[in-house]
């Protein structure tokens, strides 16, 4: 777990317990002893399973629930002591709150990122429009520049939300569950551009996700929160190594697979299939193996079956104490569906 | 690319020539309202010695005494009423994030009623008050009311997300209010319970230019509070979560509102009486006019369409010809009503687009 340190941090989270504080000084602590940081140009991922404190951690980080025991600093200040201006002026925000008045314009929404930076009256400098329309643009929201909330697709939404937080200008850019609601090139995309911004502009970048498989993708390290409401930070690969994500998140139904770093569907049956070969074919018969709940291995041991694809030839060979040729999936599914209901 | 910067600094000129157009179209709006509202009225007086009267030119002591001693402090009432409550109207609907808000329905105008039902009960039964002070009294006994109505409102508005349960408690503060106002009503001395009554019936006519040297500077110091406001309230308009994290003060802002709105509605309903409907369908009114959400627009709309509307609904109101004119009530009911509905059911069928 190695976490690192050191004077550049744009966010340090030194001992903290968030969680909510009850009656009669008794508190809630759901997430405890937490010493985390984040480095510019690093995306973030912050996952874990449902209500394990996710959001609890996010909203104690921006100010909006205060945190039980700690300390927080941005770069060297202290964040205890800032305002909600003073934060706004570092600390950038997207939550998944819906904005309530719909028919705002993109422009007026993307603008309110500079509430920290216009006069009494909010009106926008030349240099205030420019970054707004810049921002606009880097979301890919230029056509839509004049569009009424209301108008907009979700997708599109989470992007202006996100063009709002980069008018603001600021260092570090924390989101609530971004990827939300959002479908798949969607969800790509706006990862996508939160790593160039990271990659690219230096910014330090934290999301929360339930996105296990994108987050693995795209992340340069993954906070992620363990059965004993800790947090662990590692990089994506340290966590598949280490089998961390298989005790969190595995369970007796499904389970997570360091090959194809995704999570599958613990088999079922006792059945085990050794599968030789390469090639797309191959890999589909794996998949189609594992979806009915074969276990699949990779080295020969005491297996009941042993299948041999042929990628050139487009055929599968199967033996089971006698051999069978086979020219489809279609065939191969209906072979195993009678295997299962024979053992 | 300098093509599409000439075009768009052109787009940004039309934009704005536009919008000027559009205040100078309601400002003008608002002088013909002033001027018909003067010059309408039971006392016949025609157009010509109206206009002569107006310019000096005729010293008739009883046409200068009905347009300057009663008309012109009516039409300037309805011009700092029709203001005023949509003003507070904004603020609220604005603040509670509910646009259905206003004061009226929210029980904020029965709470400074009640305060004036307990001041004038209770004080002036047993006491002999000058008029300029009890007139003083009034106000600041409505003030308190009203804050104090917001101040409960508020607690609940905490507690409940959804519009109609909001509305609900309002109704209910307002009933609240006139039972309370029904028990003092039955202590108090008759010809105290009578001008109590009348009260409530809201009318622009019981106010003398000595009642708006007061309300006026209440009026304008209220609108330039208001336009000090405007950037966190433009920002409070994504809700009240994004408005934090975007770096506005909320709470501050939210006092403000409070001080302002229950100032505001206090001193006009302390002098008018309860005036239903203006402060929550004058900002929609304005709104669906422009197009536009900001309150750098909606603002000034709300302080030229409110005036307005409350000029024509006292026009409305002396139409009979009479020395007595309709209600004030009514005829705003009458024309916010089906407003009101237009907007329920507008909004309910994009709840189901949803």
């Amino acid at each position: 777990m190695g976490e690192p340190y050191s004077d550049i941090s744009l966010l340090t989270i030194k001992n903290c317990t968030v969680g909510y504080s009850l009656k009669q000084n008794k508190n809630l602590e759901v997430l405890a002893n937490l010493n985390l940081s984040v480095q510019p140009g690093e995306l973030i991922t912050f996952i874990g399973p449902n209500g394990c404190g996710k959001s609890t951690l996010i909203k104690s980080l921006v100010g909006l629930i205060p945190k039980l025991k700690g300390e927080l600093y941005f770069k060297n200040e202290n964040l205890e002591l800032t305002s909600f201006s003073e934060r706004a002026e570092r600390i950038g925000v997207v939550l998944t709150e819906p904005v309530y008045e719909r028919n705002m314009t993109v422009k007026e929404l993307v603008s309110m990122g500079r509430y920290t930076h216009t006069n009494w009256l909010g009106s926008l400098s030349k240099l205030d429009r420019a970054i707004v329309d810049e921002s606009i643009t880097k979301v890919g929201l230029r056509v839509k520049i004049n569009s009424r909330l209301a108008e907009l697709s979700d997708g599109e939404r989470q992007r202006a939300m996100i063009a709002r937080v980069l008018s603001q200008d600021v260092d570090l850019i924390i989101l609530d569950e971004p990827t939300a609601h959002l479908d798949l090139s969607n969800r790509m995309e706006v990862l996508l551009l939160l790593k160039s911004l990271a990659h690219e502009f230096g910014k330090g970048i934290l999301l929360s996700t339930h996105e296990l498989g994108l987050a693995l993708q795209v992340s340069d390290r993954i906070w992620m929160v363990n059965n004993q409401q800790q947090v662990i930070s590692d990089i994506p690969e340290e966590l598949i190594r280490t089998g961390w994500l298989d005790r969190v998140f595995g369970n007796e139904k499904i389970s997570f697979h360091p090959w194809s770093a995704s999570f599958e569907v613990s088999s079922k049956t006792s059945i085990k299939a050794f599968v030789r070969g390469i090639g797309i074919l191959q890999a589909c018969v794996v998949r189609l193996l594992k979806r009915m709940g074969v276990k699949v291995i990779y080295e020969s041991a005491d297996q009941k079956i042993t299948i041999d694809v042929y990628e050139q030839d487009q055929k599968i060979v199967v033996d089971n104490g006698s051999k069978k040729e086979i020219h489809t999936l279609h065939e191969l599914q209906s072979y195993i569906t009678k295997l299962l209901q024979e053992a | 690319m300098e093509k599409q910067h000439i075009t768009k600094n052109l787009s940004i000129k039309r934009n704005n020539n536009k919008t000027l157009l559009f205040f100078l179209s309601l400002s003008i709006l608002v002088i013909v309202a002033f001027i018909l509202d003067i010059a309408i009225g039971s006392a016949n007086i025609t157009m010509g010695s109206f206009i002569k009267t107006i310019f000096g030119q005729i010293t008739d002591e009883s046409t200068k005494y009905i347009i300057f001693e009663t008309r012109m402090p009516r039409a300037v009432t309805a011009i700092v009423v029709g203001g005023g409550l949509s003003l507070s109207g904004l603020l609220l609907q604005t603040l509670f994030h509910n646009p259905l808000a206003g004061p009226y329905v929210l029980g904020i105008s029965s709470g400074a009623g009640l305060g004036v039902a307990i001041y004038t009960m209770t004080a002036l039964t047993f006491f002999s008050i000058h008029p300029v002070i009890s007139a003083a009294g009034q106000a600041v006994a409505a003030m308190l009311g009203a804050a104090m109505v917001f101040m409960l409102v508020l607690v609940f508005s905490w507690r409940l997300v959804d519009t109609v349960s909001l509305l609900i408690i309002g109704i209910m503060i307002g009933a609240l209010a006139s039972s309370v106002v029904g028990i003092l009503q039955f202590f108090a001395r008759p010809e105290v319970v009578h001008r109590f009554v009348i009260w409530t019936l809201g009318s622009l006519g019981s106010t003398a230019w000595i009642h708006l040297k007061f309300i006026i500077p209440v009026f304008f110091l209220s609108i330039v509070a208001s336009v000090f406001l405007l950037k966190p309230l433009d920002a409070m308009l994504m809700g009240e979560i994004h408005a934090r994290i975007t770096g506005v003060n909320v709470n501050g802002t939210r006092l403000m509102m409070i001080i302002i709105s229950s100032v505001l509605v206090g001193t006009i309903t302390a002098f008018t009486g309860p005036i239903g409907f203006v402060g929550m369908t004058v900002p929609h009114i304005v709104r669906l006019i422009s197009g536009k959400v900001s309150l750098k627009y909606v603002l000034p709309g709300v302080l030229l369409i409110g005036p307005s509307v409350m000029l024509l609904c006292d026009i409305i109101s002396q139409l009979p010809g009479r020395a007595e004119t309709l209600p004030i009530n009514g005829v705003t009911a009458f024309l916010g009503a089906p407003v009101v509905i237009f907007l329920i059911v507008r909004s309910r069928k994009l709840k189901t687009n949803i």
